[in-house]
């Protein structure tokens, strides 16, 4: 059974057609919860929520690919996701001073595996990581960022900065220089 | 205004590792080891949550009832209990009204008056008492038709009707006591026979009487409007004459529809 026809028949209700959603999509679902937060029990709990409300609203989904729903469930995991972190007063007050931008040496950045990437963004807090995730990974704008987290765009920028900073620090810690300084 | 400064344009190579990182993240297989340990136990857990819901759900014709909230209208919560509390009443106040107002209902005013009313002890009294009020009798009232006092209720406003014991004989006056000799104790004892058992009277028969609110009340008097007018008799005016033009009274109330209401056949 493909899955249109799954899509379909969790529309109506069945289970069989609802688990085998669950059991394609909930392990890349699980790796995007787990890059938000920072314990894997947490990245569950916010997981079932993201599916409950997958399952609940999938009526109203308009299939259009499979890229549209992973788009769309993604979308969900990401919300629940800040919500969650939202409750929790996860996000760290920092200051609007914007630290120097350092570049980095794109070339051995390009050549990273995926785990590697993710053992990398994990290690960052909680608020540089949000960011970073939803500007780097997702794409997302510093305003709409901001108007997410409900911050000012000065210190989604300022996260971003210092997250790279600290980016470059771990990766050197690894003992592999990946930033490249600025010769001006 | 803003004075933020807007997203710097990424350069070739910053674009390029951002999308290698985007494009290795979004991968569905990308990252074995971090999917989910139990996939069974999850699955049981999310599947308890959307069977919970779908239990508390309830499909009603109107649309989606669900923890008693209905979705489809924009109601608030509770809001099929208080539905259902308005239906009841709806239904039970109409149902309460009917019964109130049967004429046999006996109300708790008129029970106390039951108590409280002499009985009636001569036919003579009875043919004055059902008769109507004495300001219609002292207005020559109608006199055509002689009223059943059981039946012919309809006309006679506060009327009660209670049982009442059968007329007796008037007492015979007393003699007053004479002094009597005291027979002897030995006759008392041998020689009297034993009095005769007397048989049981016949339980008094019960009758029902109609008595005017005159007699209960005697200072009440029908309001003048309905004084001169016959119980049980409805007038209705159809509105055949002409306004303009002045009539007898007589001629009036010739033209006068006449329903009788009373249940005695003629």
């Amino acid at each position: 059974m493909n899955i249109p026809e799954q899509i379909q028949d969790a529309r109506c209700g069945s289970a069989a057609a609802q688990k085998a959603l669950f059991d394609h999509l909930a392990d890349p679902m699980m790796a995007l919860c787990c890059r938000y937060l920072k314990s894997r029990e947490d990245a569950e709990e916010v997981l079932l929520d993201g599916f409950y409300k997958f399952f609940f609203h999938l009526k109203e989904f308009r299939y259009q690919g499979e890229a549209a729903l992973y788009a769309w469930l993604k979308k969900i995991m990401v919300n629940e996701c800040l919500m969650f972190l939202r409750r929790r007063h996860a996000f760290s007050v920092v200051s609007d001073k914007t630290v120097e931008d350092l570049p980095l040496n794109v070339e051995p950045l390009a050549g990273l595996s995926a785990a590697e990437i993710f053992e990398l963004i994990v290690q960052l807090p909680v608020g540089y990581r949000t960011v970073f995730n939803l500007h780097v990974i997702e794409g997302m704008e510093h305003r709409e960022i901001a108007r997410l987290l409900g911050i000012t765009e000065g210190t989604s920028k300022s996260q971003l900065s210092k997250a790279r900073l600290l980016l470059q620090k771990l990766l050197l810690q690894k003992g592999i220089n990946y930033v490249k300084r600025n010769t001006r | 205004m803003s004075r933020e400064t807007p997203d710097e344009p990424l350069g070739a190579a910053e674009q390029h590792w951002r999308k290698h990182w985007q494009k290795t993240l979004r991968e569905p297989d990308a990252l074995p080891g971090q999917g989910l340990a139990d996939k069974d136990a999850a699955w049981d857990k999310l599947f308890a949550r959307l069977n919970a819901r779908s239990r508390r759900s309830l499909r009603l014709p109107g649309g989606l009832v669900s923890g008693f909230r209905i979705t489809g209208g924009g109601l608030g919560p509770f809001s099929a209990y208080r539905i259902a509390v308005a239906c009841i009443l709806v239904t039970l106040i109409p149902v309460s009204r009917l019964f109130h107002d049967r004429p046999g209902a006996v109300r708790p005013a008129a029970a106390t008056e039951f108590r409280v009313t002499p009985p009636l002890r001569s036919p003579a009294t009875l043919t004055v008492t059902t008769s109507v009020a004495p300001a219609t009798a002292a207005s020559g009232g109608p006199k055509g038709r002689k009223r059943n006092p059981v039946t012919d209720r309809a006309g006679s406003i506060g009327v009660k009707a209670f049982p009442t014991a059968p007329v007796a004989a008037p007492p015979a006056p007393i003699a007053p006591p004479a002094a009597i000799p005291a027979p002897p104790a030995n006759i008392l004892a041998e020689s009297m026979p034993p009095a005769p058992v007397a048989p049981p009277k016949p339980a008094a028969k019960k009758q029902w009487k109609v008595v005017d609110i005159n007699e209960l009340e005697p200072r009440y008097t029908r309001p003048p409007m309905v004084a001169d007018r016959r119980p049980g008799l409805l007038r209705l005016g159809i509105g055949l004459g002409d306004p303009g033009f002045p009539e007898s009274s007589q001629a009036r109330e010739d033209r006068r529809l006449k329903i009788d209401l009373s249940t005695q056949n003629h």
